[in-house]
């Protein structure tokens, strides 16, 4: 039979295999992009730039590993995945909510004070028969950068790529909030934070600002008294912002909301978060007669990633 | 001269993609029972396939390939609605996907099966590493009432380990391949999601069910990516059963016919055939 057999098919063997002949070709890296490899993304197709920007500690890398998070389990926000350009940046940061990682409690690695800010990439279709890809960039800011950009106009204006973010997300930290000796503070930080990035014209008229209350299951948890002032904060910024702000708008979350507490509710709410975050709103009169300077060859990657994507999309129909 | 065609199998190590091919090879020589495609002439050194198709007649454990021993596999074969064609299959070692990931490369040798590939065969076990999240555990834990249990079950309170990219999910890993594979090919390609040993499986649905159950990303990204990848999922049990267990073992080897052993589900369709994926990979529908 197996004479019968050798007469079938062919079969090539490959030549020896030594790794030090053999010639590769790169692909992606798969981390959190930095501003090079972000460029590649949004030179592709119009990317929405959603950036989280809070306190330390206030919940930002924590809302970006949860949308991966429910992803990884099934569509979300009437989306589905339809891929990525940082894979491994989002599993790195999802690391710590993981059984293997050890640990005992669910959580996040704190985003890192580095030079370059960093994205996290996702491709997207809509449920719906029919509906096209749109890609998301996501960063999250880190709370040592914004504690500058507060002490420091110049700081701030280093962030100029914020003036091509679609939507802002300042975030409020609700464990602080539900705290009375923290509660002032955690709302100064986030007021600070908005005012800087205003103060330093990086809000285009078409971008989403929104002030979110992470950890809503912590407020909640905390009692009425916490809640009332997470309202009363809500209006001190309506007042303070809301005639320099006209897409201002606002929102409590709970992005991993402890086992215990009612999880269907507060699921829905980042849904619905992100769906907003995704929208893009109509480009405003005041982009039309913004001018901007492009920035000079020594200035950081980010910011001259910024200008340029400004500058592109300023002139998109 | 026949067409070519060039056929490309990916999956981690264990999937199955020498199984299927020592399972693929018996059913062809073999030649009695109705299969979508057939063996026509007769070339070539085929000292390989005898050899991984010896241990699966025997319920031995197919050896996997390795980066030594990689072969590229050439069939000559015809279909009804196909004609005759020259069928090129690399058997690719799981590593080398392996090294992909982490690597974040592809050697040109492999390059060259992408570029030159007619269809993909994407190799699963459904025995996959799920990533569970500690709050999904916890939330399943406090609805159960056995926190206690978990902690001193797992006893590794504490033992924080480093992330690596070996900790990836398994359908972050095959997206990522996936990704791999549509970066590199620049063009539509179709592929056939092939979940091995179904037997172990087969009673919780169908093949398309458990990868959108088990592997949600994955099925997201399949279906969200229609545009650049056509795609179609398969149950393939190869072996016919668990050969590590004797009594198992047993009876596949007291079974009259070995082609018994084969089951292969797209959907509700049941049958012998382990040419199917290949056929619809060529254009069957």
């Amino acid at each position: 039979m197996d004479d019968a057999v050798a007469a079938d098919a062919k079969v090539t063997t490959t030549e020896p295999f030594e790794e030090e002949q053999l010639d590769f070709v790169d692909l992606f890296p798969g981390t959190a992009l930095g501003a090079a490899d972000a460029d590649v993304v949004t030179l592709r197709s119009r990317t929405h730039l959603v950036v989280l920007a809070g306190a330390e500690g206030s919940g930002k890398t924590t809302v970006l590993a949860s949308i991966y998070e429910r992803l990884n389990q099934g569509t979300f926000a009437g989306f589905k995945f339809a891929g990525s350009r940082s894979l491994l940046g989002f599993e790195e940061i999802c690391h710590l909510n993981r059984l293997v990682s050890g640990g005992t409690q669910p959580d996040t690695q704190r985003t890192r004070l580095t030079d370059e800010t960093k994205y996290y990439h996702l491709a997207l279709r809509g449920i719906e028969p029919g509906t096209s890809r749109r890609d998301v960039l996501l960063s999250a800011m880190s709370g040592e950068l914004f504690r500058m950009a507060k002490d420091s106009q110049e700081d701030a204006e280093r962030l100029t790529y914020l003036r091509r973010a679609d939507t802002i997300i300042v975030l409020v930290d609700g464990e602080r909030l539900a705290a009375p000796a923290l509660r002032t503070s955690a709302q100064a930080d986030a007021a600070d934070i908005l005012e800087s990035v205003l103060d330093a014209d990086m809000v285009s008229g078409s971008c989403r600002v929104e002030i979110v209350f992470s950890k809503l299951d912590r407020i909640t948890s905390a009692g009425q008294t916490a809640l009332e002032f997470l309202g009363k904060t809500q209006e001190k910024f309506e007042g303070k912002f809301r005639a320099r702000v006209p897409n201002l708008a606002f929102r409590p979350i709970a992005a991993r909301p402890a086992p215990s507490s009612s999880a269907e509710n507060l699921d829905v709410g980042l849904a619905e978060a992100f769906v907003s975050w995704t929208t893009l709103l109509p480009a405003s009169s005041m982009d039309e007669h913004r001018t901007l300077a492009a920035p000079s060859l020594d200035e950081r990657e980010f910011s001259k990633f910024g200008w340029r994507h400004f500058e592109r999309t300023r002139r998109e129909p | 001269m026949s067409n070519p065609a060039n056929l490309l199998f990916i999956g981690l190590p264990g999937s199955g993609k020498t199984t299927f091919l020592a399972a693929l090879w018996h059913v062809l020589n073999d030649r009695s029972s109705a299969t979508s495609l057939r063996l026509t002439k007769l070339s070539g050194d085929r000292t390989y396939l005898n050899q991984i198709t010896k241990e699966w007649r025997e319920c031995s454990q197919v050896p996997r390939t390795n980066l030594q021993t990689e072969q590229v596999v050439v069939l000559h074969l015809d279909g009804d609605g196909f004609g005759a064609f020259d069928l090129s299959i690399p058997d690719l070692a799981g590593e080398a996907f392996k090294q992909q990931l982490s690597d974040r490369r592809i050697s040109r040798y492999h390059d060259e099966f992408v570029q030159e590939a007619t269809g993909v065969m994407l190799f699963l076990h459904p025995d996959v590493e799920k990533g569970t999240q500690l709050t999904q555990a916890l939330r399943l834990e406090a609805a159960l009432g056995g926190t206690q249990e978990r902690d001193a079950s797992t006893g590794s309170a504490g033992t924080d380990t480093t992330w690596s990219a070996e900790m990836l999910p398994t359908q972050v890993k095959l997206v990522e391949l996936l990704q791999f594979l549509l970066e590199r090919a620049q063009r539509k390609v179709r592929v056939a999601v092939v979940v091995s040993a179904w037997d172990l499986v087969d009673v919780l649905g169908a093949p398309h069910e458990l990868v959108s159950r088990e592997l949600p990303l994955l099925h997201q990204f399949l279906e969200a990516n229609d545009d650049m990848l056509e795609h179609s999922v398969f149950g393939v049990s190869a072996q016919g059963g668990d050969i590590t267990i004797a009594t198992e073992k047993q009876t596949l080897l007291e079974l009259d016919d070995a082609l018994k052993r084969i089951k292969v589900r797209q959907g509700q369709k049941i049958s012998q055939d382990i040419t199917k994926p290949i056929a619809w990979l060529l254009g069957s529908k």
